[in-house]
């Protein structure tokens, strides 16, 4: 069930309208007509944006960084400080890149002074000073010259990987030209200097990254930034959807708020001498939905949600899909002890952890609760649990139980196309009060026409005393079917266009039916691998335990256990998908769900 | 026969080897996308995980395929004959091909999913129900090797 909504339409003094949004946004219940992305360009909302985009990468860093065990927040959050956290982890990052930077050139330095050995480079100074020339040379073992030795002072420091390193001691310059040989610049430093260096830079990254540690106690006024922005954001984009008028003296603002609460919004209204209209929604508007179902249907929103939400004036299928849902499940889990143990889980966790849990996740418990008891149920008519299957055993009560329930591998088949084509003709049904609701009864009148078709086939079938099939009785009704499928499926048009379309029709639904039934046997199919798979595990743990007490239990337990919690998530995730695709796919399409609808999400802080 | 009880066992060898390698190849292909995606939002991996599970369950079918046959059917026999071992060699060709292929494919749906929800599009339900479409067919095939074995048992 959607619920009903009323359009409020304001008009406020242009000085009064700052004030007004503030009272507005004290209400919490109206939803406001946003413009487009496109129609809001003001420089300030762009701004914000940017901000926050820049905090939510703070608190992205932050987190990378840390330590949980020894995090401790602080006790006063601020939002000043929240918006500098960006600013001065950028500086740390510059500072911590700069520095990796210089670590990078020092390894390197070194790497190319190590074969040189430790020296002073202040001595390669002094000899330049006094006009001497020393050249440091690397060359391949082949190319050395044991001349050089004499010619010009070449002296080898170390052989090592087939090079050979050599410095000479000349008067004249320019040697390495003449030679043609590599040279290494003279270095600045001295490998301890170097050495060292590396340390004390380590040592400043290692700061920096405690620096930015430190940060993290900042995380809650970063938070509080964030929050205080998204606030601004929201607020910038409501009060840039008004309307101006009377040359920007007068604002005009559109929302939608619950009818269930008009007497109060009213009332406070009323209080804060504001203007405002109230209308009934119009077919054309586009009305934020809000759902307004029972305990049990609630449940099934999240799941109805990742679909589209319906629009306001159809009918919403959550109530309608729910039980059926319920039953899939149960059939594609088809386990009596994976029923229990999801049912047990959910309720331990609803139980014993209610106070960590948020609402939402509380419900989605008391879903799982649902879904596990429906596969326990179900579970029963093959009689699967963990695998083994308890209509095997000798026991009196489950034989006598397997006489009243059971169904064999065929009934289960036959089950799964039943199911399809109940709930295929249930969206039949459906879609007629949907076209009813929507676009009045004369555009229902094919869609009956295809409902009365259907089913007098089925009587026929099922019930051959009471409608023989091609019977008089039942070529009346499907000769009346006919009429209202070939000549009404478009009122107000040509009847030879009405025919046309009534042909095409049929071609779509002889060809979807079929298709639409044939996809439930998936129910039937997941069902009995699941089953299968859980028995093998079984037949393993059993097959593979060796024959001794201790470790043949642990063994078999632990291959149980492995093998178990594998399926089960596999055959969860199967029966929760797959179903869904039911829905979204067979049910809603036969029930002509269009859907499209906004959330309704009032403007409050 | 042995000649029989041999055809039969090749088609439970293809039917287990090919669609154990399709389901190999899409949670592969779909766990590299994850790993990708991970590297912009690591805060995803839970909705990864599921959406590379997915294409693991075809391996699975062509597993119960066998089972089916084996202790269900209860066919693979030395009294197997020509026609049961037909009928195997027929289930297990069709599904170990329809696993192959589909779990591949699906891999990838998958892997396109994760892709977009590490770029921050909200797509998780959305990938699931569409990725279990082409699963439908291996679905299918595992019904029909059901009713192979029903229908020579």
């Amino acid at each position: 069930m959607v619920a009903r909504m009323k359009k409020f339409t304001f008009l406020v003094f242009h000085r009064d309208y700052d004030r007004f949004l503030h009272e507005l946004r004290e209400l919490g219940m109206i939803h406001v007509v946003e413009k487009e992305e496109a129609a809001l360009n003001r420089e300030e909302l762009h701004q914000f944006i940017a901000e926050s985009k820049l905090l939510k990468e703070a608190r992205k860093t932050l987190e990378k960084v840390v330590d949980k065990k020894t995090f401790t927040p602080t006790d006063q959050p601020s939002v000043a400080r929240g918006m500098e956290i960006p600013a001065a982890i950028a500086g740390i990052e510059a500072e911590k890149s700069a520095l990796t930077q210089k670590l990078h050139v020092s390894i390197r330095e070194r790497e190319a002074l190590r074969p040189w050995g430790n020296f002073n480079p202040t001595y390669l100074k002094k000899l330049e000073e006094a006009g001497y020339h020393l050249n440091l040379f690397i060359t391949p073992d082949r190319n050395y010259n044991p001349e050089w030795e004499e010619e010009y002072n070449a002296l080898i420091i170390r052989r090592e990987g087939s090079k050979t390193y050599f410095l000479t001691l000349t008067r004249e310059a320019g040697l390495a030209d003449r030679l043609n040989l590599e040279e290494m610049k003279h270095p600045e430093l001295s490998l301890q200097e170097l050495d060292q260096l590396t340390v004390t830079l380590h040592e400043q990254i290692g700061q920096q990254q405690e620096a930015l540690k430190k940060l993290t106690a900042e995380l809650p006024s970063l938070d509080a930034a964030l929050s205080e922005l998204n606030t601004k954001i929201l607020f910038t984009r409501v009060a840039d959807s008004a309307t101006p008028l009377a040359e920007e003296k007068l604002k005009l603002l559109q929302g939608w708020a619950p009818l269930d609460n008009e007497a109060e919004i009213t009332a406070y209204l009323a209080s804060k001498e504001v203007y405002f209209e109230t209308a009934t929604p119009q077919p054309e508007d586009d009305v934020p939905i809000k759902f307004a179902n029972n305990r049990f249907t609630r449940l099934f929103e999240p799941i109805a949600e990742l679909y589209m939400l319906p629009k306001y004036n159809e009918i919403d299928l959550t109530p309608f899909f729910a039980p059926f849902f319920m039953i899939f499940f149960g059939l594609a889990l088809g386990d009596i002890g994976y029923g229990v143990f999801l049912f047990a889980g959910a309720t331990f966790a609803s139980i014993f952890m209610k106070k960590k849990l948020g609402k939402a996740m509380i419900g989605i418990l008391r879903l799982v609760q649902i879904l596990g008891a429906s596969a326990t149920i179900c579970g029963l008519l093959t009689g699967g649990f963990f695998g083994f299957n308890i209509y095997e055993t000798n026991i009196p009560f489950f034989q006598n139980m397997k006489d009243q329930v059971y169904f064999d591998n065929q009934q289960m088949f036959n089950l799964s196309l039943v199911l399809g084509v109940i709930q295929i003709m249930f969206g039949l049904i459906l879609k007629i009060f949907n076209r009813i609701k929507q676009f009045g009864f004369m555009h229902a009148l094919s869609t009956i026409g295809w409902v009365i078709l259907l089913m007098s086939v089925i009587v026929a079938f099922l019930f051959p005393a009471l409608l023989a099939m091609g019977g008089t009785l039942h070529l009346i009704l499907m000769g009346a079917a006919a009429i209202l499928i070939f000549l009404f499926n478009s009122p107000g048009k040509n009847p030879l266009l009405n025919i046309g379309l009534g042909l095409y029709d049929t071609y779509n639904m002889a060809t979807g039916l079929l298709g639409d039934v044939l996809s439930y046997v998936r129910l039937f199919a997941l069902g009995l691998s699941g089953g299968i798979l859980a028995s093998v595990f079984n037949s393993l743990a059993l097959g593979l335990k060796p024959d001794n007490l201790i470790g043949g239990s642990l063994v078999f337990l632990l291959i149980f256990l492995f093998g178990h919690a594998m399926n089960i998530f596999m055959t969860v995730l199967g029966a929760i998908v797959h179903p869904m695709r039911l829905t979204f796919v067979e049910f809603y399409k036969n029930a002509e769900f269009a859907g499209g609808g906004k959330r309704y999400n009032p403007f409050r802080k | 026969m042995d000649i029989n009880l041999l055809i039969a066992y090749i088609g439970i060898g293809i039917m287990i080897a090919l669609s154990g390698i399709g389901s190999a190849y899409g949670v592969t292909i779909a766990g590299n996308a994850a790993i990708g995606a991970l590297k912009k939002d690591s805060t995803k991996f839970g909705n990864f995980l599921v959406l590379t599970a997915m294409p693991g369950t075809q391996g699975l079918y062509g597993f119960a395929g066998y089972f089916m046959f084996q202790s269900i059917f209860n066919v693979l026999t030395p009294e197997i004959t020509s026609i049961q071992a037909a009928a195997v060699l027929a289930g297990g060709i069709a599904l170990g091909l329809v696993g192959l292929f589909s779990s591949i494919r699906q891999g990838q749906v998958c892997a396109n999913g994760i892709a977009a929800i590490g770029q921050g599009h909200d797509v998780f339900g959305n990938t699931l129900i569409l990725s279990v479409f082409p699963e439908l067919y291996a679905i299918v095939s595992l019904a029909g090797v059901f009713l192979i074995g029903t229908a020579v048992a």
